[in-house]
């Protein structure tokens, strides 16, 4: 086999040092960590093989070579992607990477709705994602403790602060350097520019209101490339914003772009590609798990994978399923399950309030370029004392400022040269803030197997059974707020907010249902994502999250993989596993 | 933002035949330099498609699926009204009434449809009433008063025809600045800007961009 290409697996009886479930964010991360350090690991990945350059069909495909200008017809929309279609990036250029929703039911309980977004390929949502990089913060890991909702983290920022300095240096993080306490700082490559009314509203709102910062936002997009990243074939952002079509240039961070390339060179990489695990294998004589079932995605022929150490990275509510999916006689709940919290303290970010409002003013600027990512307005409620009296903890605000153009320029009056040449100038400037709001961890916001209905893998649908609480209604309405007072503070006029209730789900941020913890009573994973119950099972996704902080948390994916990697790697050195 | 400077790719002139092809390799080669532009291209096979793109026009000669004959006639005047030729092609020339056609039977709703429809009968009838004639008959100008009556909902025309009128123009509007006319020539179109700078001199570019 050469060097630098995964080797691609079919049928075989290999005990692998490294199994690995998924390929998405956390997955790839997995694959690069265990293959860097010498491990033969087979990333096993229940999608087809979606290859960096080559599977990109849609990339720089301009709308007039598209047959309806990039949109998706409606009736492909309502057969295929019911559900994948609510989601911002869903686009005729980006239809490829989601899921057919016809392929993947699965239930909600009455009087419930959860919009279940997946990208079930190599590379998973890590083709799709926006971007958005932040660590948490002590504040964020001790919010659990000080208010009393959920259970306590079992890690502070000090045992991931390292990490994220490992895993920032690798992806690339474009950001600034703030000094912010709910807000650490990184390894960033050099920030994005603000435009010019964006930094007047930055001047604006940080003198109105002291406790708030404006600041660009912090993407995995490169703008200054280490030796290493452009070894791996990945170049300076052009700022195409062709992210989510696939980027040839590797300047946006995907499994694709930059940890697959890394684990594929050492020689140690295998790709399981079409093998949608069913079920873990546990062996009860040794409490250990052997390896996993698969189903074919397409022939649904049956085979096995061994390897000495799983590492569960199907997504937040794919990994819970392949555990409530593995119950046996010992653990007749799912696989690690004797504390019963497993499925449970499922939570989104609530992404329900959208302030709009238009800028005054500065018609002789313009920008070059699409830039990929806003501006940022950090959780300035991040301790009890700064909660609100009539609910907790806080939202962070993504915006920014653009100028209209002729995207609404038919609802404007007129005909003729005018009105054409009126669609070929910049309209006025206009500002968006869309909060981020935290979800509280409740046991009753939970996910379990569905007890009739399977899919047609014949695995068992996830029912699931979340709902948006008092706090979180209260927090969106008062976000809404919030953001008219800084917008009106710096000036900017015709304001208009919608609140509304769409349902979880659509932030994509899904975490919680296999929570970490010190207590094996009260959680699934100890804080090495390491299953209390089973030693050589390790779980680094979403699951493990006892809350949500504000933060977008694929950075804390990365940084918990790299960690518990690192950690099972001890532990295998040690022969403990 | 580094941009590093760099030759153009090497034969560059002679191999390509478009000269936007040959304006976004050079755009590449100067944002990566030459080598890396080169591998890119070769790499990726969307990337070498785009590159070779040519033009295509928005409205091929296929029949109409929403609208009657009249209709699309109607809308085609319509299209001449809202975005006619200056000193780029305008909508009715690029075949933008087919592409608004197209788009109500496959992306928009019966709804949407219904509402078309019912304002374009709206101009035929309100032409009738006052000429004896169909809207695509009228007199320019006669087309154009009825059509600034329209979306002022003034003689015959309220809300009911306003707000159905202007989704079709967003149609038009959307149809024509998609097409590669609209798009490059209207309206500026940076397939690889090379970079994102958050402030520039309007008058340095001139026009909107596409995005
Ligand atoms: C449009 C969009 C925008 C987003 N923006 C951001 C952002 O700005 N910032 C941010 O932090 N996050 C963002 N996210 C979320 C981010 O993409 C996810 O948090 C991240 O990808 C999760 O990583 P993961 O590896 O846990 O799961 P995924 O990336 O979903 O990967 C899981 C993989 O496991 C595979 N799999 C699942 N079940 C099985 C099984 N039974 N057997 C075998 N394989 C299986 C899947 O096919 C998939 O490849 C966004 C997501 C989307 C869709």
């Amino acid at each position: 086999m050469a060097k630098g290409e995964p080797v691609i697996v079919d049928e075989t009886r290999e005990e692998f040092d490294v199994l690995v479930v998924g390929s998405g964010v956390s997955g790839g991360w997995a694959a690069k960590e265990f293959c860097e350090k010498g491990f033969r690991t087979l990333v096993i990945e229940r999608g087809r093989l979606v290859r960096h350059r080559q599977d990109y069909p849609m990339e720089g495909v301009p709308p007039w070579k598209q047959e309806f200008g990039g949109k998706v017809p409606l009736d492909v929309a309502a057969r295929d992607h019911a559900v994948q279609s609510q989601c911002y990036a869903f686009r005729a250029s980006t239809r490829g990477y989601f899921g057919n929703d016809r392929e993947l039911p699965y239930a909600t309980a009455e009087g419930t709705t959860f919009s279940w977004i997946r990208a079930n390929q190599l590379g998973g949502k890590s083709l799709l994602w926006a971007r958005q990089s932040y660590r948490l913060s002590d504040h964020d890991f001790e919010a659990n403790a000080r208010d009393g909702e959920g259970i306590d983290w079992p890690i502070r920022y000090a045992d991931l602060a390292p990490w994220y300095d490992h895993v920032e240096r690798f992806a690339g993080i474009s950001g600034s350097r703030e000094g912010l306490p709910q807000l650490p700082d990184g390894e960033f490559q050099p920030p994005f520019e603000m435009n010019r009314p964006e930094q007047a509203v930055k001047q604006a709102v940080e003198s109105a209101f002291p406790d708030r910062k404006v600041i660009i936002g912090r993407t995995a997009n490169l703008t200054k490339p280490t030796e290493l990243q452009v070894q791996l074939g990945r170049v300076v952002c052009q700022a195409r914003s062709e992210c989510e079509n696939g980027c040839s240039f590797g300047a946006n961070f995907s499994t694709q772009s930059a940890t697959l390339p890394a684990a594929a060179r050492t020689g140690n990489l295998h790709i399981a590609p079409n093998s949608v695990v069913h079920s873990l294998i546990h062996d009860p004589a040794s409490n250990r798990v052997r390896g996993v079932r698969v189903i074919d995605n397409e022939t649904l022929a049956t085979r096995e994978y061994f390897g000495r150490v799983v590492f569960l990275c199907a997504s937040t509510l794919g990994s819970t399923q392949v555990l409530l999916n593995s119950a046996s006689k010992r653990f007749p709940n799912g696989l690690g399950n004797g504390s019963g919290v497993l499925g449970r303290y499922l939570m989104d970010h609530n992404y329900n309030s959208v302030s709009r409002g238009d800028i005054p003013g500065f018609e002789d600027e313009y920008y070059k370029g699409r830039r990929p990512t806003g501006v940022y307005v950090p959780n300035f409620q991040y301790e009890p004392s700064r909660y609100r009296a009539h609910y907790k903890r806080g939202y962070a605000l993504g915006g920014s400022a653009q100028r209209g153009g002729w995207q609404w320029g038919g609802y404007r009056d007129g005909f003729g040269a005018e009105f054409k040449a009126g669609l070929g100038r910049p309209g006025p400037w206009n500002w968006v803030f869309y909060a981020q709001g935290e979800m509280l961890p409740k046991r009753e916001n939970r996910v379990d197997l569905h007890p009739t209905l399977t899919d047609k893998w014949g695995i068992p649908q996830l029912n699931i059974d979340i709902r948006w609480g008092e706090n979180e209604l209260l927090m969106m309405e008062d976000a809404a707020e919030a953001s008219e007072a800084m917008m009106r503070a710096a000036g900017i006029e015709n304001l208009r907010s919608d609140v509304t209730q769409k349902p979880p789900g659509l932030a994509i941020h899904e975490v919680g249902t296999a929570r970490m913890g010190r207590d094996p009573k009260t959680s699934v994973f100890n804080g090495n994502n390491q299953a209390h119950e089973v030693p050589n099972l390790f779980c680094t996704d979403g699951s493990v999250f006892c809350s949500t902080a504000t933060q977008n948390p694929s950075l804390t994916f990365m940084a918990l993989t790299a960690r518990a990697a690192d950690f099972a790697a001890r532990e295998m050195a040690n022969r403990r596993l | 933002m580094q941009r590093r400077s760099g030759t153009p790719l090497p034969g560059a002139d002679s191999a390509l035949p478009d000269p936007r092809r040959r304006q976004l390799l050079q755009a590449l080669a100067l944002a990566l330099g030459a080598p890396a532009a080169a591998r890119l291209t070769a790499g990726s096979a969307s990337l070498a498609a785009a590159l070779s793109w040519a033009d295509s026009p928005a409205g091929a000669e296929a029949p109409a699926e929403v609208f009657s004959e009249t209709q699309l006639e109607i809308l085609r005047v319509i299209c001449a009204h809202v975005i006619p030729a200056t000193d780029t092609p305008g909508a009715a020339e690029l075949g933008v009434h087919r592409f608004v056609d197209h788009q109500l039977a496959h992306v928009e709703d019966a709804e949407a449809r219904d509402q078309a429809c019912h304002v374009l009968d709206a101009l035929d009838g309100q032409a009738r009433e006052r000429r004896d004639t169909g809207f695509a008959q009228l007199a320019y100008d006669d087309q154009r008063a009825l059509l600034e009556d329209l979306e002022a909902e003034r003689n015959g025309f309220g809300p009911g025809e306003k707000w159905p009128f202007k989704k079709l123009k967003d149609l038009v509007v959307f149809g024509y600045c998609t097409t590669e006319t609209g798009a490059t020539k209207l309206l500026a179109f940076d397939p690889v800007p090379g970079g994102f700078r958050g402030s520039i001199p309007l008058e340095s570019v001139g026009r909107a961009w596409f995005s």
